[in-house]
């Protein structure tokens, strides 16, 4: 019953309504995903009507996925343009970092953040620079990168947590703006950024041209270099994003805590529909990705399944969502 | 020679949309030579697809000699002896000639491989092909288009093949090496091969096939017997197109005007091409001829800005710009409409729409974003002006036909308003009726005064259409033709010899 076919069925001026119900239904990934994830959830309330689908796990789902989402945005761009970001995760740890040692040395808490943010984006830069001009493959030069962003945040830490205290940061990690978690606030803006962008506007589509066909871009006279120097640059300062959020969230700047977040992030824009050989993908499916990923770990910790359990689980739904989109692609 | 070998009787294939195959029968006779004609979406790649085990047919039956087969995956096309050579080949560029032949197949010896053997056996095929002692341990990247089309011809007589089918082989060879292609088709049809062939050459397959079978919109419309060559072009244009096509060239209104709008003076690139001099009049059209390799396309792209340069000036309307990348290309106002439209000039992943508006993003958007219904009025406008089909502006590029791909490059460097339009071998691989409407395209673009470089290895089309003709040889402008003294003889000549 479910299909999963990227996005772009053409549009018949001739079709019937059932058709068309049929073709927003089933037509698009993000609707498989989408019934996916409604099937786990109407399990969940029958398995565990008084624990999952209450406010409190609710809220617990979204504060969860916030991070996620957001450098999966940033993922995502980059996996359309053609690219990969494996310096995503150490990138985030390291901006976390430089904010608390801002604000240790005194800053206020706006230019601490912006600090923050200038050097995610630096980041994501030299990765796009390295990339664009060097021209070394995307998955080396993040992966250079990753190793350069970790060993500067044990570089300045020396291995120690920074604790935060400082109230703002710690209302975007963990407040809440009337019913809803500041951060899931910031996911959403992000989110709806992402998406605008990406289908919206002349940016959007050059990433899609560079990432479908580098050449034809290049030869249709646009910039290949400079969209994807600001692809890298713009998941730099996503990644940074993520980082106030995490430090916000956990009450201080952990060196380690940017470890594996890069890996989440490919997870999520993968399971969202996005080609691995680029050209293709969209932030809805992402968020979805993200959800899907986020309510199956909460929901294996409601059933008390083991925490290193919950890690298989997630790689085995990585895997058989991805077959089943390549088995149904082939049709 | 009355048996067939292959019956593909009532083959029906539908798509979402369209119905590409509608109750098609094709038969083959055992060592025969039959072409199958059609324009584009007509249907041909799509049946010889199925007997690929590309698509599986929604009815119909294929009969393998008189014996009922079912042909589900390419693999069982290679078992009972179909060996397809697609207009992309299949082959493994960083592998060698060796590697290539034996792929899936290779001769061990204990856990190694036997490479002497494999070696010797390689150079054999290849022999037997008429290419002695080649070096088969080069690596296919660095062989020839026609090298490596023999490659593929050497797999199919290693699958010892009873049925070859040909997707449109000779449309990137020279002449040379068309004639050498149809002498080694002539030695397999001796040896009993039968083989399906796929061309837009209508030349060729007058002159050479036994039998033509013609598709129009997936359904047969008739086959032709061509026992003793008698049967001509025009017919099979006729079948194809459904009416009679009254000129292959469209009338062109010629400009008075000789105002020059492109001056390329001095032009170089190290190894590639060499002082090429020439003036491009408004609404003038300007033709390339010269053999593949010669080094046409380089000197377009190096006019583009999408090759550097060494050295050279380009003027347009008389002023010197400067030309690093195609981006300031476009802004003088010079257009280029690559030699592979399917690596260079489309994105197949993105739709109709958006690959119209590739060049011109900038045009349609407001701060960055783009306005739908600016685009959507001008896409629909150059949709309808180019009759591109279907005209669905949201479909995936890589669901056209190639005219249709073909159009949609038009459009977008059309959209883009250019005063100069270099068109590198836009016909290429495109059908009859497709042919005469890009031409038509072209003199109306002329008409308004643009300036038009049209290069191409199909020398009666240039005839047909240009105003003058430049031959390139090895990457120097060898002689001028104007249109009151055209010459086949003199212009073949001038590109072959030294």
């Amino acid at each position: 019953m479910l299909k999963f076919i990227s996005p772009g069925i053409a549009k018949d001026p001739n079709e019937t309504i059932s058709e068309r119900i049929r073709r927003i239904a089933f037509g698009r990934r993000e609707s498989g995903l989408f019934l996916l994830l409604a099937g786990i959830c109407i399990i969940m309330i029958f398995l565990k009507p008084d624990t999952f689908f209450t406010s409190e796990n609710m809220f617990n789902i979204f504060r969860q996925v916030s991070v996620v989402a957001i450098i999966a945005v940033g993922q995502t761009f980059i996996m359309v343009s053609g690219g990969i970001d494996l310096s995503i995760g150490y990138n985030l740890g390291l901006c976390g970092i430089v904010i608390a040692k801002f604000i240790e040395a005194g800053f206020d808490p706006i230019s601490s953040i912006l600090g923050g943010i200038i050097v995610g984006a630096f980041v994501g830069f030299c990765n796009g620079l390295v990339i664009t001009k060097l021209r070394l493959p995307p998955f080396i030069a993040t992966l250079g990168m990753a190793n350069i962003a970790r060993g500067i945040i044990y570089v300045l830490t020396k291995g120690y947590s920074i604790s935060i205290n400082d109230p703002f940061i710690l209302y975007l990690g963990s407040g809440n703006v009337g019913l809803i978690p500041a951060m899931a606030i910031l996911m959403g803006i992000i989110l709806m950024l992402g998406m605008y962008q990406l289908d919206k506007t002349a940016f959007g589509t050059r990433v899609k041209a560079i990432g479908g066909n580098e050449l034809a871009a290049k030869l249709s006279g646009i910039s290949v270099s400079k969209n994807k120097i600001a692809v890298y640059t713009m998941a730099g300062i996503l990644a940074a994003v993520g980082g106030i959020i995490t430090i916000g969230r956990q009450y201080s700047a952990n060196p380690g805590a940017g470890a594996n977040f890069e890996m989440d992030s490919i997870a999520a824009t993968i399971v969202g529909g996005t080609s691995l050989a680029g050209g293709q993908g969209t932030v809805l499916g992402t968020l979805l990705g993200s959800l899907l990923l986020t309510v199956i770990k909460n929901a294996l910790i409601l059933l008390s399944v083991n925490m290193y359990w919950q890690t298989v689980a997630v790689g085995v739904i990585i895997i058989i969502v991805c077959t089943i989109d390549v088995f149904t692609r082939r049709k | 020679m009355d048996k067939n070998i292959l019956e593909m009787n009532n083959i029906t294939k539908a798509f979402p949309g369209v119905v590409a195959l509608d109750n098609v029968s094709f038969h083959l006779r055992k060592g025969e030579f039959h072409a199958i004609c059609g324009e584009n979406g007509a249907g041909k790649s799509t049946l010889m697809k199925i007997l690929g085990g590309v698509y599986t047919p929604d009815a119909g039956e294929i009969l393998i000699n008189g014996k009922s087969v079912q042909i589900g995956t390419p693999l069982d096309s290679i078992l009972n002896k179909i060996s397809i050579i697609y207009q992309e080949f299949n082959l493994v560029p960083e592998l060698s000639i060796t590697e290539n032949l034996f792929l899936g197949k290779e001769i061990r010896k204990g856990i190694g491989l036997n490479k002497k053997q494999m070696h010797k056996e390689a150079k054999k095929t290849l022999a037997r092909l008429g290419l002695k002692d080649f070096d088969c341990e080069r690596l296919v990247s660095n062989c020839s288009i026609a090298i490596q089309q023999l490659v593929e011809i050497g797999k199919a007589v290693f699958y010892d093949a009873d049925i070859l089918v040909m997707d449109e082989p000779t449309a990137v060879l020279s002449e040379k090496e068309t004639t050498a292609l149809f002498a080694l088709i002539e030695q397999l049809l001796a040896k009993g091969i039968s083989i399906i062939y796929i061309s837009h050459r209508l030349e060729e397959i007058v002159s050479t096939c036994h039998r033509v079978t013609v598709l129009r919109d997936g359904k047969n419309v008739k086959t032709l017997n061509n026992d003793h060559y008698n049967i001509n072009k025009e017919d099979i244009i006729k079948l194809m197109v459904g009416r009679d096509m009254m000129d292959y060239y469209p009338e062109k209104i010629r400009l008075q005007n000789k105002d020059v709008i492109l001056e390329v003076k001095n032009l170089s690139k190290e190894k590639t091409f060499r002082h090429v001099n020439f003036q491009l009049a408004k609404g003038e059209i300007l033709g390339f001829s010269g053999l593949v390799g010669a080094g046409r396309s380089e000197i377009m792209k190096g006019i583009f800005g999408a090759l550097k340069i060494d050295e050279g000036e380009i003027l347009v309307d008389g002023e010197r710009v400067h030309i690093q990348k195609p981006s300031d290309a476009i802004r003088a106002g010079i257009a280029l409409l690559p030699e592979d439209r399917k690596r260079e000039g489309l994105v197949m992943k993105l739709n109709l729409s958006d690959n119209i508006c590739l060049a011109t993003l900038k045009q349609f958007s407001k701060m960055g974003t783009i306005i739908k219904k600016k685009k959507n009025s001008l896409v629909h406008k150059f949709i309808g002006y180019l009759q591109i089909r279907p005209a669905l502006s949201e479909r995936l590029m890589e669901n056209f036909s190639g005219g249709n791909q073909q159009k949609a490059v038009i459009a977008k460097w059309l959209i883009a308003n250019p005063r100069i339009v270099i068109l590198d071998e836009p016909t290429r691989g495109i059908d009859v009726g497709a042919k005469y409407e890009i031409y038509t395209i072209i003199n109306e673009l002329a008409k308004k005064g643009v300036g038009i470089i049209f290069v191409s290895s199909e020398l009666l089309e240039l005839i047909g259409v240009c105003d003058r003709i430049l031959v390139v040889r090895e990457g120097k402008i060898v002689s001028e033709h104007m249109k009151e003294g055209f010459s086949e003889e003199e212009i073949i000549k001038s590109a072959a010899y030294n």
